[in-house]
């Protein structure tokens, strides 16, 4: 009778834990359809918003919110994956209003979208020289910067990437990445370029600089090794 | 001009003139402006009387303004080293000469005469000063062929040949400190004498220093200790080389395949900028740092003209106007030329400096610009705009606190420098102008300058109508309107208002005296619009309420106020007042006579004004449009008008009033796929 009892109860959990997983999966269905409706709403914004930038551009090209516009018709095709076409009113905003100040956002997203998104390197890298010697005070210049830096280490151009990261760090010592740009210019010093006593300063900077720094461990044992690979001489 | 209706006159010019100023080539040098070395002169040569004019340039102010000369063609004015001599040249088919203007005697005196029949031409004579004395270099050719570099004094005596070279070309340049003087040399493709030579002021010692195919240009630093020189190889590369004028060890900037020009060092010589042309015809400025080589691109493939350095690291250029960010459909590419022609507006370009700090718009519509390091001051012509096809290029001087100075020398030039005051709100400034217009003195002669019936009945009795055709060209012009505009901005109310009633009386006896001309009403129509809209006045509503008295005048003629209600409705839709606009033409096919052929304009009219209306305002065109139906009877105009008709009454979700409107375009054409298409989706959507 227990037994029976028993096994009449474990179906009875069993039959409700089936339908349990059956509403939830009816209701990740229903959320699907309500955000989608939400999404095609969303849409029709998104449409109106970019129909309104471009009246902005077709009837007052020459007014102080023309290159606004251009330059936000650019973003939305960045966001929503429209690569070429974000480029290319990022263009158009630089031909035709580069005394405009949200230009420099534009170089910049232009810098960036041919990088991430498109592969297109050499581009990347001109466009971000352009942007750091156009706009030294700008706000974005440490992450152009790092950036190019980043794709100067990309294309083995050594040299020019330990120029940017020097950049950054005397221009910016109390920011949170020099420590890690120490790190990396040692270790660019010491096993791309065999420049082992730039590297050796590179790491003792680090260290003098830097003692909370994660990379102290790392910095203090290469600085070892290379005294060792002295002495050996 | 006769049997075309006003829109389409409109639309003609306005076409015409932009493709004229995207197209115009005015002969601009480039050397149009010269600034004096120590920085108190300026030489000008203008383009609207061809004049040679020099001006004394003080802090804040622009003196003395006197013609040095007066000819079709004057070129290449340029300042001796002390300031106190200019050098210009007439050129002809016939001949080219040369003087010097000394403006210690306020004298020109001919220096170098070469009559018909000389294969010399001013690009190849190249005169320039010494950096150091009064001395001047120039090039001729012999009979031969040959070259032959020749020094003289202001005064055109002692002329000394330094040197005779067998070159297709030669270009002269003195060095910085005036004891050298470098040139190029190109002899033919290959041969061993192409390239730089440099010899001594004197002309001793010429040694070539450099051998390169052909050099396009060459620029000293300001130090003399380098030269850059821009070379076209072999391999047809160009190459941008800098050369040490001691050691002549040389590096090279750029070498590829763009044309290299404007090249210019800094006025410090820290730096150099050039511009290079792709084959696509884009133009880039570069900046280069002389000590280490390191270059980046300041431009982005949009420069027009480049005009070199300023103060303070800066550069000047010119850009292109945005033109078709977006794709336009035929109608709103119609709105966009209308609205530029109807104020003034000029599509040419901008004036761009960079400087370390940021990049700033200057000005518009900018050509032959020259700053002057030594004041702070610019000079350059601007364009603008059309009057009937023709630019306007008036010279312009700024000075260095940023006010400008209108160097006008013709009635139209003074006007647009009123026009411009005006914009500026600076009203006395825009008077002077004025008065400088009438040659009178607005503000005090007002009574005898514009009293129209005496003027009138003056004209008749002596016979001399040159006052009253003064009068009715202010009237064409604008002038008179703008006379009555700077009035009322001075606050000299009564006088305004009594020009105001001259002004009416003038056109009263306009329409009289060509009755029946529809001419007269285009002419109207033009003026009243565009003093109202030009020069970017913008005084639609002073338009629209001036207009309102104008419509009290008692005029017989039937076609008198449909004209000024059409001109209101006009100005109401170009200050974006479109209910006010779409009431004025409502009163005006109220009004229309039954003779009226011009409803095609009003019609274009409204329909120019749907691609921008904000939305809501669909509901204020129906009535308009459905009372302009009745009219049609062209069946394409029929099909034009209904569908219009139909997609508003969408818009307002009037679905049985547009399924009409759809019928009444399938009654004119069956088979219109089109409108079946709209029928459908429109039932599919309800």
């Amino acid at each position: 009778m227990f037994k029976r009892i028993n096994l009449i109860f474990c179906l009875l959990l069993l039959f409700l834990a089936c339908e349990k997983k059956g509403n939830d999966i009816v209701n990740t269905f229903r959320q699907a359809e309500q955000l989608e409706a939400d999404i095609i709403k969303d849409i029709d914004k998104i449409s109106r918003c970019r129909d309104n930038y471009e009246k902005v551009l077709k009837f007052a090209p020459e007014s102080e919110m023309a290159p606004v516009a251009c330059y936000k018709l650019g973003k939305l095709n960045q966001i929503f994956g429209h690569y070429d076409e974000a480029i290319e009113f990022y263009q158009k905003l630089l031909t035709y209003y580069p005394e405009a100040p949200v230009c420099a956002s534009g170089l910049f997203d232009m810098a960036q979208t041919c990088q991430l998104h498109l592969d297109r390197t050499d581009d990347a890298i001109s466009t971000y020289q352009q942007f750091i010697a156009l706009y030294p005070g700008h706000e974005m210049i440490l992450p152009a910067l790092l950036q190019q830096g980043q794709l100067y280490c990309q294309e083995l151009e050594w040299e020019l990437a330990l120029e940017n990261f020097q950049q950054i760090v005397t221009r910016f010592p109390e920011n949170k990445i020099c420590d890690d740009l120490y790190f990396r210019m040692a270790d660019i010093f010491h096993f791309e370029l065999d420049k082992y006593p730039q590297a050796m300063q590179m790491y003792q900077n680090l260290k003098d600089n830097y003692p909370a720094s994660p990379w102290i461990k790392n910095a203090e044992s290469r600085l070892a090794e290379l005294r060792r690979s002295e002495n050996e001489k | 001009m006769k049997n075309r209706s006003f829109m389409q006159i409109i639309r003609i010019l306005a076409i015409s003139c932009l493709l004229m100023i995207s197209c115009q080539e005015t002969d601009f040098t480039g050397d149009d402006f010269a600034w004096s070395p120590d920085g108190k002169k300026l030489a000008v040569v203008t383009l609207e009387t061809n004049e040679l004019l020099v001006v004394d340039i003080h802090n804040d102010r622009v003196e003395n303004t006197r013609q040095v000369d007066n000819y079709i063609k004057i070129l290449s004015p340029c300042w001796s080293f002390d300031s106190q001599y200019l050098l210009y040249s007439k050129s002809t088919k016939e001949y080219l000469n040369v003087y010097v203007y000394s403006t210690t005697v306020d004298t020109s005196t001919l220096i170098v005469h070469l009559p018909a029949g000389k294969d010399d031409k001013i690009e190849q004579f190249r005169p320039c000063w010494s950096p150091k004395e009064n001395l001047i270099l120039f090039t001729l050719s012999n009979a031969s062929g040959a070259q032959q570099v020749y020094l003289t004094r202001p005064d055109g005596q002692e002329k000394k040949l330094l040197v005779k070279v067998n070159s297709e070309q030669l270009v002269p340049a003195w060095s910085p400190d005036g004891q050298w003087i470098v040139y190029s040399v190109f002899v033919h493709p290959g041969h061993q004498n192409n390239g730089l030579w440099k010899m001594k002021s004197n002309g001793a010692g010429p040694a070539q220093i450099y051998q390169a195919n052909k050099i396009s240009s060459f620029r000293w630093s300001p130090d003399g200790k380098q030269l850059v020189l821009a070379q076209l190889n072999d391999n047809n590369t160009n190459q941008l080389i800098m050369i040490d004028a001691s050691s002549n060890h040389k590096q090279v900037i750029y070498s590829g395949e763009a044309n290299i020009t404007n090249v210019a060092w800094s006025p410090e010589g820290k730096n150099l900028c050039y511009v290079l042309q792709t084959p696509d015809e884009k133009k880039n400025a570069w900046m280069v740092e002389a000590a280490t080589l390191k270059k980046f691109q300041l431009t982005f493939a949009n420069v027009k003209e480049f005009y070199g350095w300023g103060q303070a690291g800066q550069v000047f250029f010119t850009i292109a106007k945005p033109e078709q960010l977006v794709d336009l459909t035929e109608a709103e590419k119609e709105k966009v030329d209308m609205f530029y022609f109807i104020r003034g507006m000029v599509k040419d370009n901008k004036l761009i400096s960079i400087d370390n700090t940021k990049i700033t718009r200057l000005a518009d519509n900018v050509h032959s610009f020259r700053f002057c390091r030594q004041n702070g001051c610019a000079a350059f012509f601007q364009n603008f705009g059309v009057e009937f096809l023709t630019s306007l290029y008036c010279p312009i001087i700024i000075l260095a606190n940023g006010e400008p100075v209108y160097l006008a020398r013709t009635q139209k030039e003074h006007l647009v420098a009123a026009s411009q005051f005006y914009r500026q709100q600076k009203y006395h400034q825009a008077l002077a102008h004025l008065n400088q217009y009438w040659n009178g003195n607005i503000s005090k002669d007002f009574q005898s300058m514009f009293d129209v019936q005496s003027i009138i009945s003056s004209a008749k009795i002596t016979g001399d109508s040159s006052q009253y055709r003064a009068l009715l060209q202010g009237q064409e012009d604008g002038a008179l309107l703008t006379s009555i505009l700077i009035m009322r901005q001075l606050k000299h109310k009564r006088t305004a208002e009594w020009l105001f009633d001259q002004y009416k009386i003038l056109m009263i006896h306009y329409f009289e005296s060509t009755r029946n001309s529809k001419e007269n009403y285009n002419d109207i129509l033009t003026f009243l619009i565009f003093t109202y809209a030009r020069s970017r006045y913008e005084e639609f509503q002073s338009g629209i309420k001036d207009i309102d008295r104008l419509l009290t005048i008692n005029q017989s003629d039937s076609l008198f106020k449909p004209y000024l209600l059409y001109a209101q409705a006009l100005l109401a839709f170009e200050d974006s007042q479109y209910e006010l606009g779409l009431n004025k033409v409502k009163l005006l096919l109220d009004k229309i006579p039954q003779d009226f052929d011009d409803l095609d304009d009003i019609k274009d009219m409204v329909y120019l004004q749907l691609p921008v209306a904000e939305s809501g305002l669909e509901a204020k065109f129906i009535p308009v449009l459905q009372q302009l139906a009745q009219y049609q009877v062209d069946e394409d105009d029929i099909i034009e008008i209904h569908s219009i008709l139909a997609d508003l009454y969408e818009k307002t979700r009037e679905p049985g009033k547009a399924m009409a409107a759809y019928q009444a375009v399938l009654n004119q054409d069956r088979d219109n796929n089109e409108i079946w298409d709209r029928v459908f989706r429109m039932e599919v959507a309800r």
